[in-house]
Formats: structure tokens, sequence, C-alpha cells
């Protein structure tokens, strides 16, 4: 054998051994497996720091957000269901208004490029502004929160230990926030653990054939490991005539992207039914019928879905079976990111 | 060394350069909600004008360019306080000509919550649809076949093809202290009739068209 390739073989062992398993920590608040991709997210313009993460924390808990005080962003994102709204097909907002689209989970949005079912926010800074001022959710006002926030010595008090600033402005709102929701990163579910061959982790036969078929039939969307490709896609869903969602197409006014909608990560997809934009499915296994059965088929179908899927019962089953290995515990219920009863 | 020292200082000192917005309707100067009338013939009231100049950079004799490094200021015509604003410059020299952006630089849309006149909190900033409001213009004509005959121009959109970030560059003659813009909004109205466009609140062909006019609303005066 010649050196060359005893040098190969070599770096391979080496590789083997350590990669996999080493989580980077950036920041106090921040991690990820060191074999994912590289966030999206600057740092730069707003480094998450422990008093700006549980800043963004108690705002994100903070009824304050909402016209009346009444909701929070919790309302809507809670922890134990991926931050999203489990059970409500729309987003709900203040006084039982009820809007028009299907709360996303918050979970990874360091790597997201754009926010939104539709991809209309441009930047997690901007992604607060949504729901503060949209009349069917917390009908308020960037300003209107600002003018709440100054009347608190409290805040004044932590605005100033994070932004050197007293005067609590728009941006800073928004920084703070993002600092909380950038944050909230999940990789410990069991796949992970399975994938990095950490705690002994073993995969079932069912959760092995759920894997394969996964790979055969949906990676190529739902891509690992954020499980999304953030990319938009139409997934043959039919029209809903009391929403007429176009998707995208509102965004870019391009013909082309009538009906496509973000791809959402599948991670905790177990806990954060119901699905679709508009939570049409209130089940996975209803999912899964509506990729082999249900498909709508038109001029801006996603390309990976010309081909029917076929998946007999059992198939399904064991895929659904996998996808409950997405579900990360550690995650859902990790104190850090739970209301700030105290902090630390 | 110490009287060298203090000599260039005195020649770095940075100096103030005041600028002036003057909003006028046909060269009158108007207040909120009084009756226009365009060169269309439509009858309009004017109850809001809101718009960002930006990046001001000028043009020495020597054809150097000073930028003035963030320089954005929000402009509300109907709040005296929003049009006069000092310009830092390095020097004051002879200036030839005066450059800036009507509307927020293209690169700052989608660079995460900005400060100051950038603000989100300001209400120039959309929340479906990221991207700054570069120019709001609202109002009332009887041409406008809308709710209580509401128009509506809300001008934005920062990607190519249709920004509506739009660049102007003026000549400057006159070497007082102040430099006077004068806005003219009646300009606007020439080439559009308030029957057929009275909503524009989205980026895309008609708010980059609508863009287009701008440019030409803005002038130096003497007065």
């Amino acid at each position: 054998m010649s050196k060359k390739w005893i040098y190969i073989l070599l770096t391979g062992l080496l590789l083997f051994t350590t990669a996999f398993t080493v989580i980077k920590i950036k920041e106090n608040y921040f991690d990820y497996p060191d074999y994912w991709p590289v966030p999206v997210y600057d740092f730069k313009k707003n480094p998450v720091t422990k008093d700006g993460f549980q800043l963004g924390r108690k705002l994100f808990y903070d009824p304050i957000l909402s016209r009346d005080s009444s909701i929070s962003c919790a309302s809507c994102h809670l922890q134990a269901t991926g931050f999203t709204h489990v059970d409500h097909d729309l987003s709900h907002g203040i006084e039982g208004r009820i809007g028009t689209r299907n709360s996303l989970a918050l979970i990874n949005l360091a790597w997201n490029e754009s926010f939104m079912w539709d991809g209309g926010v441009n930047h997690i800074d901007m992604q607060a502004l949504q729901p503060i001022t949209n009349p069917d959710e917390m009908d308020s006002s960037l300003l209107e929160v600002v003018d709440k926030l100054n009347d608190i010595p409290e805040y004044r008090t932590l605005f100033y230990q994070v932004f050197n600033d007293s005067i609590i402005t728009g941006q800073h709102t928004l920084k703070a926030l993002s600092q909380f929701t950038i944050s909230l990163n999940s990789y410990n579910s069991k796949y992970d653990k399975y994938i990095r061959k950490e705690d002994h982790v073993t995969f079932s036969q069912q959760e092995l054939s759920g894997l394969e078929l996964f790979k055969i039939n949906c990676s190529s969307c739902h891509k690992e490991p954020l499980f999304t490709s953030t990319e938009f896609k139409n997934n043959g869903l039919s029209i809903d005539p009391t929403l007429n969602d176009y998707g995208r197409y509102r965004v870019t006014r391009d013909p082309l992207d009538s009906l496509k909608f973000r791809v959402p990560t599948l991670r905790n997809i177990q806990f954060t039914a119901p699905y679709m934009h508009d939570g049409r499915f209130e089940s996975l296994r209803e999912v899964l019928d509506h990729y082999t059965t249900g498909m709508e088929y038109s001029k801006t179908l996603a390309p990976e879905l010309n081909n029917k899927i076929e998946l007999t019962s059992n198939q399904k089953t064991d895929l659904l079976v996998f996808l409950k290995t997405l579900s990360d515990f550690e995650f859902l219920y990790n104190k850090k990111y739970s209301f700030p009863r105290t902090f630390n | 060394m110490y009287i060298g020292g203090i000599k260039e200082h005195v020649l770095n000192r940075e100096e103030v350069l005041v600028v002036k917005i003057k909003p006028t309707f046909n060269g009158h100067s108007f207040t909120k909600n009084t009756w226009l009338i365009t060169s269309q013939n439509d009858s309009i009231q004017i109850s809001k004008l809101r718009f960002y100049l930006t990046n001001f950079e000028f043009i020495d004799a020597q054809n150097n360019s000073i930028k003035i490094p963030e320089s954005n200021y929000l402009i509300d015509a109907f709040d005296q306080e929003t049009l006069q604003f000092d310009l830092k410059t390095i020097k004051k020299t002879n200036f030839k000509h005066i450059l800036y952006k009507i509307g927020v630089d293209e690169k700052l849309h989608d660079a995460g919550a900005q400060s100051g006149a950038l603000d989100p909190i300001n209400g120039m900033y959309w929340a479906w649809q990221s991207g700054f409001i570069n120019f709001k213009l609202e109002g009332k004509s009887p041409s406008c076949n809308t709710r209580k005959n509401k128009f509506t121009f809300h001008l934005g959109g920062y990607k190519m093809p249709y920004s509506t970030t739009r660049d102007v560059r003026l000549d400057l003659y006159n070497k007082e202290k102040y430099i006077i813009i004068k806005m003219d909004i009646s300009s606007f109205f020439n080439d559009l009739s308030l029957t057929d466009i009275n909503q524009v609140m989205t980026p895309g062909e008609e708010a980059y068209q609508c863009s287009l006019q701008l440019p030409q609303l803005f002038s130096i005066t003497n007065e």
C-alpha cells in the first residue's frame, strides 16, 4: 500500500472518530452541531449575549407587545409544541380575531434566508413587525410598543444593560427579540443522536425502514440536517376558496410562484399539528395520504412531486415512526427557552 | 509643533452645512389639506407627505467626491422640524454639485433593524413584505373613485428591476451658508391621472413608474 493511501485511510479514520460529535459553542446561547451548514444570520450585526437573549426572552413572553396587552408571542408559539400553536389551523389574535395562516414553528431560524410562509419578511429583525402590527394578531405598532416599554423602569434598565442606552428604540426592541428567536436551535432528537452515534442510540427496524423511505420520497425538499431546503414549493394542495391564498405569488407577483409556500422544517413535526400553511391536516397520516393520493397537479407543482409517491400502509407507518425520531425533548422542555419566571 | 497642530486642527475642523427643504405646490408653499389643482385638473388635498432623503454627497471644483456618512433624513412636509438638517462636512469648499437619494439605499432594505431616521418605529417600513417605504403621499380628490375619495401612494421596493430609490444630482451656484432644496410636489401629478391611478401600496411596476417622476420634484433655489 502506498503512503498516499495510508494517509487517506488515516484521515478518514480521524474524521470518522472526531466528526459528528463536537457541538460548536459560538456564543453562550448559540450552538449547533459542527457538521451543520454555517448559519445565514449575520451575528456581527447583533451578537447574541446572555443579557440580550434574556431580554428577548422576556419580550417574547410579555403581552405588552399586543394593543390590549392580552397576548404575547408565546400565545401562538408555544415551546412544548415546537413554538407553534397546536390545534389551531389559523393563527389567533387579540379579541379572538383569526388570521389567515397557520403559525409557523420557530426552530433553527438562523438558517432561514427569509421568513413567513411566503418569504415576505427578509430579515429576522423585521419578523416581529408583522404580528405586532397585523390587526388580526397583536394590532399594535412598534411605536406604541416602544412607548409602553419606555414607561417601565425595569425594561429601561435591561435595555441599558444590553445596548448601553436606556432610551428604548424600535431597533433595539427588534434586535433583542431576534437574540432570543435566533437561538431556538433543535439538534438533540433521537435522529441527531443516531447520526452522531451518541449515547448508544440505535434505530429500530421500523425507524431504519422509515429513514430509507424518507430519503427516497421526502428528503429532496426536506433536506437533512435542517429538514428543509428553505425553498418555496407548490406541494399540490388544492386552493381553499375561503382563503384564496396563492402564497409566494403575493410577494413576487411572478405567476411561476403561484401556490408556492415555504418548505417547513420537519423537526419536532410530531408536535406541530395541524399541518400546512392553512393547517388543513390534523394528523401526519393525513399529510402522507395527501402526498400519495390527494395531490392536485398544476403548472407550478414542485418538480420533485411530478412522479407519484407510492407508499403502502405499512410503509406509511414506518415513515411516521421515523418522523417521531425528529422530536427533540431537550429542546421542547429546555428551561432556557421557557417562560422566564426568574432569570437564569 | 504646537502651533502647527492648532493650524491643522483649524483647517480640518468639521464644518456644518445647513440644508433646508422647501415643499411647494407650483412654487407656492401650502398647508395640510388645503385645496390644490393639478396640471391634470384634479382637485386635491394633501394630508401626508413623508419621504427619505439619504446618502448625501458633494462634488467640489476639482471633481472630488465628499460623501457624508450615515446621512439619512426622514422629511415630513408638514413638520417644520424635519425641514432643516445639518450635514457635517470635512471642510467646506466651493461645491459644484450636491447628490443624494430619494429613498433609502437599496443595501439597507434587507439589513435588519436600523436606527435613527431608519428605525422601523417611524412607520416607514412594511411589515408584510419587508422593505422601506421610500416615499409616502396621501390625500383626497373627487377624481378618486375610492373610499372617502382617498389616494394613497406608498412607494417602495428595493429589488431590481423595480427599485424605487432614485438618485438626484443638482448644480450648486450659491455660496450661501444654506443650501435650499425646493420640492415641487405638483410635478408628481404632471403625468398622473388620479382617476386611473390612486392606490399604490406594493412594490412593482406601478411604484417604479411613479418613482421615476420623483427626481424632477427637486431643484436648488435661492429664495
